[in-house]
Parts: structure tokens; C-alpha cells; sequence
């Protein structure tokens, strides 16, 4: 059900549902509402329903096959009346967008609503500028800063170019590339409690890779490696501040970063 | 050889503290993965060279069984035997049987990992016979009594001051008194002691790296130059291979191997590739008096049977393993059986049985890594997705970890009530964590807070503060 | 016993792939597409056969020399040996007995030896795509004398080089003398990495490849 483009031109723009995350939804809201202030800024009209909680990735790659279908069913129903469903984060979009359809191979009924959701349902980043080709209203980040592309959004949504070029029209930004961008960092969901020291080993390589950057800032599309990373960088005493890149592109980095003391935003 | 993939933990913890190790597979990364980079960056056909490679393992494989008996028809033309075999021990015995009618007291070995799958060496030598292992990877490696920690570089865990120890200590037997330190001289004097070898050795044994349906030819690939000589040295050669290594012609043989050297090595090709086909004919000079292969199931004809068909496409390039950051950090050995990462991940519990497998197929992050460099595109992460599933069912996974999730996706589908424990808790959790923005350590959370801060959460939920009209926490 | 195994083994195989109503290709279609293969997508190849065939083997550390006639050989090969400081005590392909070979030389016109100086073979093929070399095993060429030497030298017509593996093959089809015992197709001499990931030469095989290309295009 992609958009015509007359439609798209109207005045109040396509229905986007937002699908915040679970960790969004606990641990860093501010990543929420950049990505509603980047929707409306490009001209979406955003609603959050109530009855989201989860994709359903953990019991899904976990093999709770049963249960993760069961959370897929209250999704699937939840945003089955918007345009698009949109949210800031490559892992659980691709879980909407290929592993849904995939769930309901053996029910023709739900397997027609997954693919009917899963081809409304798009990464934030990736939805900005491959659907909209919206450029975001000016925003400044004055510092040097390094890019983790997360696994899922990169191998399963494609997602490389999107953010860069987004953050390429941040004032006062410069990309430094990070050594082995595209390896994972660690966090892979349960993983990074199952093997913690396995877990540590990586994201370890990865905050040796920022550092070598010489990035004060890292930042990333997928809140759950950005825990990670900020995590161990914080314990290794490190000062680069994370960053999810929406923060960054909608202009709300005035709250303290990742992982660090609360900050109240200055009144401007 | 025995399986200790259920000790998977122990042995990763072990590797990771072990600075050899952290050394070699380190290496691999800068090594392999950035040859193979260069050798894929030099080559714009390579996508397509790619999806034509996966085809053929795909026509194949829907075709089995009659590119396998018309295999089969053309060893027997060339004067070959056949055999079949169902399993690990049915293949051993096939191969003991042979070498005993051969009165066999040496054998002399190329690369096989499925003799290693069926533990082929133990059972010859428990019937007496004397069996080296030719490639000097694997040499080593059977000297010190280890196992290989890569399929392609059996060795990768091992410095060469290990190995001249090693040398100094086993190889006086053959009058080598002085210890050597130089790779090179280590190197010759395993060429000295094989060359003997191959000329007093009874039965040659290797695998195939593919089997041939249109000549009946076996093919091995080595830069060494040991599989060949031990085959066209000794009287009787027999190759020991999966059934599912068949494949149509020379051609689409020609097709994969391009693939494998540069996914294993980054190289266009080995230095030597060999096509036997049959034992020594009537005016030859040299070759084997007999010749014969073992096809080995154990296990394979399952895996047709259903999702698990796209691992049969498998090449053993190893590839997915020098790309997997867990692979990396712990190395080989932690894998606890003969095929190591993404790829041993998968066929451990296919082959071995799910429960030996142990916790294998969530040794990983599901990063897709291994998808994006096989060269025949197996998606490895999505069947090892499928095998937790199957864990999960067969009850193979922990009641707490069952326990916990079960809670959490019970929660998850009741809205109201996980938004007022998730205010709640996001709440208490800010309190006590928001001043310094994080927590060192948390109840619960031991795994995470080991060795990372575990970052605070900002306050409100965002569903509760967007309820309130909020336009930033 | 090993029949039952096969019996079994197949018809699992069938059971597994002709499952949801799936249909086998036509055994004949199968045996065309075995004995007429199709030929998958091929690395492009800017050079002419010759030049990229020499520039490939040279990377792989085979030297190339270029002789214009077999009668040649012979002469080329004394300079070899006194550059190499190593005796007359050679081993050389049947197939190349017929040379005016020198009466003071020792020469076995036979399978290889447990040491071997310098051996002399004659290859079927080139494949410019790697820099490779194909031999035929055969009553006139060993194969060991390919493997146990020190210094492996090969005789190539260069008419005989092809692009690809494909080319050589269907050559080999067209030629209908049935498959040899052994083709070994040979990039380079023989080496190892499997100590301390050190390039060492040789392993098993000759240290030393050394290709005289007879004759032009």
C-alpha cells in the first residue's frame, strides 16, 4: 500500500504510525519524539497507539516461535490502519519487515496482514529519505563524530548511505569513519547477557575503534547496540559522548547523552 | 573425535583469556577477511559468479540422486568401487575393511574433514594401522594430539615456537636431533619424514572438495602438493566424501572453485587442483592399483528433508568463520567439534544430534555476516534461528530462561498492564540511577554490568509522557 | 550390506526432494546439462590469452621462458642445469623421449623417483585465467613426475593455452580420449602457511617451477 505521490503532496501529509520500540520506550524517549519532530518536520501526521509494547524479537530469536507470533498478531492489528509504520530503530523493523512474514508461513490469513504491514513498515532513517526524500529541517552538532551501522538495519533493511547522508547536512558535524563500521558490536539482543564476555570482547574491539576515530561522539540507528557501546565506554572511564542519530538530526541533544547525568535542558 | 560442543561456555572463557590465541585469531581478521575484500573488490563479476555458484549447489542438491548414481556409473566405468555408507560407523567400517584386505600398516592422509566427522583415524588405528595426517597443518596438529581451530588453517592456533617444541620433542624418532626454530626448516623436515611416507604407505585416504557425475572424478585442492602425492603413491586410494559433494560437469566444478579460493584465502586459486578419476590404467606408469570411494550419508539425507537443504550447499571454504566476531574471540577449539563456527554451528547439531550440539546456535548475535560472504549464499543466521526454535521445542533450553521469557511475552501482550509496571519501574530506576546516568551494577543484570555500565533510563516512559502531551521527556 | 546402504540412502534422497507434489527433471534434460554444461558467468579478461597467461604465471612465481622449437629444449635445459649447478641426473616425460637427448645425461623415462632433482613434463594445457598449467596423466607423462621433483620444468605449446577451465574441458570433450587417471591443474610451486602463518617453499612439491612456452600462437 505505498503512497501515490499525489497523496504524499497533500497538506496533511501520509498517516504514519509510530512504532517507538521497547527500549526507546523505556530507556531514552528523547529518541521518540526526535523521531516524531523529524516525521512531522517532513510533513507526516504522526500517531503513537497505546496498545504497542514490542516486536517480539527476543521470543522470536530466542525460539519461542509461538509467543513471538502472538506479539506479532497485536502489532500486525495495532497499526493496521495507518500509511506507514515507522520506528528508530534498523533491528525491529526488520523483524516487522522480514520476519513477520515469515512467522505466518503456515496461516495464509495472517501471512497476508504480515506482508500487508511489512510493506508499510520502514526504519526511521531509511524512511526519510528513501520514501519521503525529505531533508530535515537545519540542525547543528558541532564535533567529530563516528557512525556504527547496526547489523540488522544494515544486512537486512540496507541501511548505509541513508543516515550519512542525512547527517551530512548537520552543521558543524564531521563523519569520521569507523575501522570495521559494519562488524557487529556485541549486543545482539539476549547475546549480550548469554556470553557476556564474548559480548565484551566486541563491543571492546568497537570502543577501541572509536577511539582510534578520535570521534567525540558515537552514533548509531539501533538504541540497543548504543547501550552497549555507551556502556563499555563509560566503564573503560572513556569520554566519547552516544548518541541515537535521530537525537542527533532532529536537534535534541541538549539532554544528557547516553549513559550520562541528568542534564536539564537548557532554556533557550 | 569427541564432541564437546556442550561445553561451549567453558571453552570460549578459557580462549578468551588465553593471549596466543587472542593473537592468531586477531590475525585471521586483517589476514583472510581483507584478502578475500581485495580478491571480491578486483572481480565485478563476482555477484554474479556468486548467484551461479549457488544455483548449481541448488540444482544439485534437487537432483541428487541422479547425479549421484550416474557419478557412481562413471567411477565404476573407470574400474572404481563405490560404496555407501549410512552413517559415521558404517563408513569406518567400509574404510577398515579395505585397509585390512590391503594388509595395510601405513596410511598416508590429504584433508578430510568428513573423515574427521566419521573419526575415521581412531578406528584405523585401534586395527593397528599407522595413519599420518600429509598436510603439514594437519601434521602438527595430530602430532601435539590436538584438533584444528579452522578448517582451512588447522594451525592458526599455534605459534612456531609451539611447533618447534613440538619438533625437538616427536621428531628425534626420525633423526632429527638439533632444534629448529625457522618456519622453513620446520616445514622440511615434515617434507623429509612424508616423503618416505608416501613411497612405504599402503593405503592413501582423502576427501573431495567435489565429486564429478560427468568424468567420475574426485577433486582435492591443496597448495602443499600432499593429497596428490599421497594418491598417486600409495596402491590403493580411497576417498572418503558427503554425498552431497556431487556435483554435474567439470564446468560447474570450474565454477565453484573460483568461488572457494577467493572466499577461503582471498586467492584466485590453490596452487594445485587434482581430478582423479579411477585407479592406474593399463599403460599408466604410476597412480593407485585401487580406487575407491566412500559416499557417506550420516546425517545428510535428513538435512534434504526440509529448511536445513540450503546447508548442504556448503563449499567448506570457511569463510563464515573468518568473518564471525564470535569466531574471532574464541577461536576454534571452544566450538568442541570438527566444523567451527557459523557453518559448525549449523551442522553440529545436524550431524551430531541437537542435544551434543549444546548451546551452539545461540553462540551468535544473528549480525548476517556469514550470509553476506558465503559464497553460496546459505543464510546461515535464519537456520540457526530455526534451530533454537527447535531447541526451544525439544526442551533443550534452560526453565529459566524459559521462565523469564514466558513472563516477559505474556506481559507483552497485555499493554495496560506493562505500562504501569514499565512507569513504575523506568521511575525507580531513574531515581536511583539518573544523577550518575548509569549503574554499575544492578540486581539481575550481572551479565550486563560485568563489564559495562548499564546506562540509566531517562524518567517517563515515552507512551507515558506522549500520553500527557509531551514534546520531549 | 553396502547395497542396502544405497538402496536406503536413495530413496531417502527421493523421498526428501519429491515431497509437496515436486517433480524431477527429466533424467535426459539432466544428462544433457551433465555432458554439454552450461558455462556460469566468467571474470572478464582485458588481455589476450598469451599475455595474460604469462603475467598471471609469473605473479605465481613460475618462470616463463620461450622457446621456438622442442629442439630447443634441449639446449635450454643444459643451460638450466649449469645455472643450477645440479647434475645431468634427470627424470623426463615418456613423451618427450624422442629428443636428441645428450648420451652423457642420466635420464629416466619413467614415473618419479623418492628423490628427484629436476624433472621434465610436457602439459596439455595453459588457462591464462590463473596462469595455470594441465597435465594429463598417461603411459607418456606420470603423474608424479608433476610432484616429487625439486625443479619442475614443463614444456607448453602455447597454442595449447585457453582462457578459462571451461575452454580446456571442452577441449578435452571434442578430443574424446576419455578422462585420465589424474589431471592435475598447477598454479604455482608448492608452499605452506601452516607454520606461525610464514610462506614457506616448498611443502611437498617442487620449490621451483620453470614453463618453456614453445612456439608462437
Amino acid at each position: 500500500m505505498v503512497q501515490s505521490e499525489t497523496k504524499l503532496r497533500k497538506s496533511k501529509g501520509p498517516h504514519v504510525g509510530l512504532f517507538v520500540t521497547c527500549l526507546v520506550d523505556l530507556f531514552r524517549p528523547n529518541i521518540g519524539f526526535a523521531a516524531v519532530k523529524l516525521l512531522q518536520d517532513a510533513g507526516c501526521r504522526v500517531s503513537v497507539p497505546a496498545q504497542q509494547v514490542c516486536c517480539g524479537q527476543p521470543a522470536y530469536n530466542n525460539g519461542d516461535d509461538a509467543a513471538a507470533r502472538r506479539i506479532a498478531k497485536q502489532v500486525i492489528e495495532t497499526f493496521a490502519d495507518f500509511d506507514y509504520v515507522v520506528g528508530p530503530s534498523g533491528s525491529c523493523m526488520a523483524t516487522l519487515r522480514k520476519d513477520y512474514p515469515e512467522m505466518f508461513e503456515d496461516d495464509a490469513k495472517w501471512r497476508e496482514r504480515a506482508a500487508d504491514l511489512s510493506a508499510r513498515s520502514f526504519e526511521l532513517m531509511s524512511f526519510l529519505t528513501d520514501i519521503l526524500g525529505a531533508r530535515p529541517m537545519p540542525a547543528s552538532y558541532p564535533g567529530r563524530v563516528t557512525y556504527h551501522d547496526s547489523c540488522s538495519g544494515l544486512r537486512k533493511l540496507g541501511i548505509k548511505d541513508q543516515p550519512r547522508q542525512l547527517l551530512s547536512q548537520v552543521e558543524g558535524l564531521t563523519l569520521a569513519e569507523l575501522q570495521d563500521s559494519e562488524t557487529c558490536c556485541g549486543f545482539g539482543g539476549t547475546f549480550c547477557v548469554k556470553y557476556p564476555e564474548i559480548s565484551t570482547h566486541m563491543v571492546s574491539d568497537k570502543v577501541a575503534n572509536v577511539e582510534s576515530a578520535e570521534a567525540d561522539t558515537v552514533l548509531g540507528g539501533d538504541l540497543g547496540c548504543l547501550l552497549n557501546i555507551a556502556g563499555r565506554l563509560k566503564r573503560l572511564g572513556k569520554p566519547a559522548r552516544v548518541f541515537h542519530a535521530a537525537e542527533v538530526l532532529a536537534g535534541m541533544t541538549d539532554l544528557a547523552a547516553i549513559g550520562e547525568p541528568d542534564r536539564k535542558p537548557e532554556k533557550k | 573425535m569427541q564432541i564437546a560442543s556442550q561445553q561451549f561456555r567453558e571453552r570460549a572463557s578459557e580462549a578468551l583469556l588465553d593471549p596466543n590465541i587472542r593473537t592468531a585469531f586477531d590475525g585471521l581478521k586483517t589476514g583472510f577477511a581483507a584478502a578475500r575484500a581485495r580478491s571480491v573488490a578486483a572481480l565485478p563479476e563476482f555477484p554474479a559468479m556468486r548467484e551461479a555458484a549457488r544455483n548449481i549447489r541448488t540444482h544439485t542438491l534437487e537432483n541428487l540422486d541422479l547425479y549421484l548414481e550416474r557419478y557412481e556409473e562413471a567411477v565404476r566405468a573407470q574400474g572404481g568401487h563405490v560404496h555407501w555408507a549410512e552413517d559415521a560407523e558404517d563408513a569406518c567400517r567400509i574404510v577398515r575393511d579395505i585397509c585390512r584386505k590391503a594388509g595395510a600398516k601405513i596410511v598416508t592422509k590429504g584433508k578430510s574433514m568428513v573423515s574427521e566427522e566419521i573419526g575415521l583415524n581412531a578406528v584405523l588405528e585401534a586395527d593397528g594401522c599407522e595413519v599420518l595426517e600429509t598436510d603439514a597443518g594437519e601434521y602438527i596438529v595430530q602430532l601435539a594430539k590436538e584438533t584444528p581451530s579452522h578448517i582451512v588453517v588447522p594451525t592458526v592456533h599455534k605459534t612456531v615456537q609451539e611447533i618447534s617444541e613440538l619438533f625437538y620433542e616427536r621428531h628425534r624418532a626420525y633423526g632429527f636431533e638439533e632444534r629448529v626454530t625457522e618456519a622453513a626448516d620446520l616445514i622440511a623436515q615434515v617434507r623429509a619424514i612424508m616423503r618416505e611416507k608416501y613411497f612405504t604407505a599402503d593405503v592413501s585416504l582423502t576427501g573431495a572438495n567435489f565429486l564429478i557425475a560427468e568424468t567420475g572424478s574426485n577433486i582435492i585442492v591443496t597448495n602443499e602438493g600432499n593429497g596428490d602425492l599421497a594418491s598417486m603413491l600409495a596402491p590403493v586410494h580411497i576417498v572418503t566424501a558427503g554425498i552431497e559433494k556431487v556435483v554435474p560437469s567439470l564446468n560447474d566444478a570450474s565454477a565453484l572453485l573460483r568461488m572457494l579460493g577467493r572466499s577461503a584465502l582471498g586467492m584466485e586459486t590453490t596452487a594445485y587442483t587434482t581430478f582423479m578419476t579411477g585407479p592406474k590404467r593399463a599403460h599408466d606408469l604410476d597412480g593407485p592399483e585401487e580406487y575407491h570411494v566412500v559416499l557417506i550419508d550420516n546425517g545428510r539425507t535428513k538435512m534434504l528433508d526440509g529448511p536445513f537443504r540450503e546447508m548442504l550447499r556448503c563449499i567448506r571454504c570457511g569463510a563464515c568463520m573468518n568473518h564471525c566476531p564470535v569466531y574471532l574471540s574464541v577461536g576454534g577449539h571452544a566450538y568442541g567439534w570438527v566444523y567451527p563456527g557459523p557453518m559448525g554451528s549449523v551442522l553440529t547439531p545436524m550431524i551430531a544430534g541437537l542435544e551434543e550440539a549444546g548451546d551452539l546456535p545461540n553462540a551468535c548475535t544473528l549480525n548476517g555476516r556469514c550470509q553476506q560472504v558465503c559464497p553460496v549464499d546459505i543464510p546461515l543466521p535464519d537456520l540457526l534461528r530455526r534451530l533454537r526454535h527447535e531447541r526451544w521445542e525439544a526442551g533443550f533450553v534452560k526453565q529459566t530462561v524459559r521462565w523469564s521469557l514466558g513472563l516477559w511475552a505474556w506481559l507483552a501482550t497485555k499493554p495496560r498492564l506493562y505500562r504501569s509496571l514499565t512507569r513504575l519501574g523506568m521511575a525507580v530506576l531513574h531515581k536511583l540511577g539518573g544523577k550518575r546516568g548509569r549503574f554499575r551494577r544492578l540486581p539481575l543484570a550481572g551479565g550486563w554490568t560485568g563489564s559495562r555500565d548499564f546506562p540509566a533510563p531517562q524518567g517517563q516512559t515515552f507512551l507515558d509522557a506522549w500520553s500527557k502531551g509531551a514534546k520531549q521527556p | 550390506m553396502s547395497a542396502d546402504a544405497r538402496t536406503q540412502i536413495l530413496t531417502r534422497i527421493r523421498t526428501a526432494l519429491r515431497q509437496n507434489g515436486a517433480v524431477p527433471m527429466p533424467p535426459a534434460a539432466l544428462d544433457r546439462r551433465m555432458t554439454a554444461p552450461p558455462t556460469a558467468p566468467l571474470p572478464a579478461m582485458e588481455d589476450d590469452r598469451v599475455s595474460r597467461f604469462i603475467a598471471k604465471a609469473d605473479a605465481n612465481g613460475i618462470a616463463v621462458d620461450h622457446i621456438a622449437s622442442l629442439q630447443m629444449l634441449v639446449p635450454a635445459l643444459a643451460r638450466l642445469l649449469s645455472e643450477t649447478g645440479l647434475k645431468a641426473d634427470i627424470s623426463v616425460a615418456p613423451a618427450l623421449a624422442d629428443l636428441d637427448w645428450p648420451k652423457d645425461w642420466q635420464i629416466n623415462f619413467a614415473a618419479g623417483r623418492r628423490e628427484e632433482h629436476l624433472s621434465v613434463t610436457f602439459a596439455a594445457a595453459g588457462i591464462a585465467e590463473t596462469g595455470s598449467l594441465v597435465f594429463r596423466s598417461g603411459a607418456g607423462s606420470p603423474a608424479t613426475l608433476n610432484f616429487l621433483p625439486d625443479i619442475h620444468v614443463i614444456v607448453l605449446r602455447t597454442g595449447d593455452i585457453a582462457a578459462y577451465p571451461e575452454e580446456v574441458w571442452d577441449r578435452f570433450r571434442a578430443e574424446g580420449q576419455g578422462w585420465p587417471r589424474a589431471m592435475n591443474v598447477i598454479a604455482s610451486p608448492s608452499r605452506t602457511a601452516d607454520v606461525g602463518g610464514i610462506v614457506v617453499r616448498p611443502a611437498h612439491g617442487p620449490k621451483a617451477v620453470h614453463l618453456f612456452l614453445l612456439g608462437s600462437d
